[in-house]
């Protein structure tokens, strides 16, 4: 009986080093790619700010180049852009959330990408333009941020990297189930000195993993759901929003007639007590032809990462729907802070960053233990079969 | 301790950590999680550290 269950149980064993062993094997470049390109990404902010990001407060001397008055400032903003770029149209308008700082992008079409758009930045309380362009260094940043959102593939580089996330899942749950018989002899944490380097990594790998595995999995999962987000949105719009615009699908795109601030204005007291974060103009891409889709969040912290839009009529100015979000987009809204670690000030990003150093570590020590070659000779291997069961 | 309560803390921590820094809506709240977050960071590098 006895030696029955130890033969199931070495079987069921066997079974799941292989699934930790082919499912690290799938992922673990891939994953270190991700690691290596998400170090940066954990400090955007801080990098944005040491490339030169805009203070306001820093540029008040700068002469305003329009009338203050704070309500109208957007529309004012928007027809200076104009102004200084003819032949472009507004697409969207930004509001810090940190700083007294409107962003607004044009482009040339009302339904180009946002890929080639103009960027250009204006003090919120002056109208003062601070900026003509990108800021600098943000090129590399995209290109970093392409990297780990979808490896520059678009949509199916997402989907290819969310599946690379559920091997990576899977790698943590059958080593979890592994650490415990292999580590059973041994005390919680100890490096063998005496073996091979083999054994040290081996060790190594198990003491790291252990100790970030919660992480690993917390971050894996609600990096999964971020691939998840193209399909879900698309599927959103197709149920519940496409229908409600089927008249307008085929109309020509309009410009606005109604003012920024009565969009705003209409749209905050649809959503009281709610901060708008940006205005998007009329298009057929990611909105309507018709109307200006404004996005509100609420002001707690985690309401803060719900978002809401509100659908104004850009002829006038006038409330037409406030599509309030499925669960399944709340849910993926919830899981990205707990993706990008940006909630909780400079401390809790290094804490991200060395949880993120050491999964390159769990993720080399992985790729060095597949590749180094075990001892030859019978005899070697048992020792070394061993030794790894933590029978020293 | 014995060997599986050291990883099962350890994930308590690091769940405990995020739940109270994400949810917590003041700086001592997230200091806290913070804190409880870097824990398994700390005991891995004293483990490594110590070898």
């Amino acid at each position: 009986m006895a030696e029955r269950f130890a033969a199931r149980s070495s079987l069921s064993l066997r079974r799941w080093r292989w699934w930790h062993r082919w499912s690290s094997v799938l992922c673990t470049l891939f994953l270190l790619m991700l690691c290596v390109t998400g170090l940066p990404l954990v400090f955007a902010d801080e990098i944005d700010d040491a490339l030169g990001r805009l203070h306001p407060a820093r540029v008040a001397s700068s002469p305003p180049s329009l009338p203050i008055r704070a309500a109208s400032v957007p529309d004012l903003v928007v027809a200076d852009a104009l102004r200084r770029h003819p032949g472009l149209r507004p697409r969207i308008v930004v509001f810090d959330a940190d700083a007294p700082v409107i962003q607004l992008r044009l482009t040339r079409g009302p339904d180009d990408s946002y890929a080639g758009s103009l960027a250009l930045s204006y003090d919120r309380r002056t109208g003062a333009l601070l900026r003509d362009g990108e800021p600098p260094g943000s090129g590399v940043m995209r290109i970093v941020l392409g990297l780990h959102r979808q490896m520059l593939a678009g949509l199916p580089g997402e989907l290819f990297l969310g599946a690379m996330g559920i091997a990576f899942l899977i790698a943590i749950v059958s080593g979890f189930v592994l650490y415990a018989p292999f580590m059973r002899r041994l005390r919680f944490g100890q490096i063998r000195r005496s073996g091979s380097p083999r054994l040290r990594w081996l060790d190594t790998h198990n003491l790291v993993g252990a100790c970030v595995a919660a992480w690993m999995v917390v971050v894996g999962a609600t990096g999964i759901m971020n691939t998840l987000a193209t399909p879900l949105f698309g599927l959103w719009v197709m149920r519940d929003v496409a229908p409600r615009l089927a008249a307008f699908r085929t109309a020509p795109v309009m410009m606005p007639t109604a003012t920024l601030a009565a969009a705003i204005a209409s749209a905050s007291a649809a959503v009281p007590g709610d901060r708008v974060l940006s205005v998007t103009f009329p298009s057929h891409l990611a909105g309507s032809p018709r109307h200006f889709v404004v996005w509100v969040t609420g002001r707690t912290k985690v309401r803060g990462r719900l978002m809401t839009p509100v659908l104004v009529d850009a002829a006038t100015g006038a409330t037409v729907m406030v599509a309030r979000l499925p669960w399944y987009l709340r849910l993926l809204e919830l899981s990205r802070p707990l993706h990008f670690g940006d909630y909780g000030g400079l401390g809790l990003k290094i804490v991200w960053a060395a949880f993120d150093a050491a999964t390159i570590l769990v993720l080399g020590s992985g790729l060095y233990l597949l590749f180094a070659r075990p001892p030859s000779g019978r005899r070697a291997r048992s020792e070394e079969g061993r030794l790894v069961r933590g029978e020293s | 301790m014995r060997l599986w309560r050291w990883p099962l803390l350890l994930a308590v921590l690091t769940v405990a950590g995020l739940c109270l820094s994400l949810c917590v809506e003041n700086a001592f709240g997230a200091s806290v999680g913070c804190l409880l977050l870097a824990t398994p960071i700390g005991v891995m590098a004293r483990r490594l550290w110590t070898r």
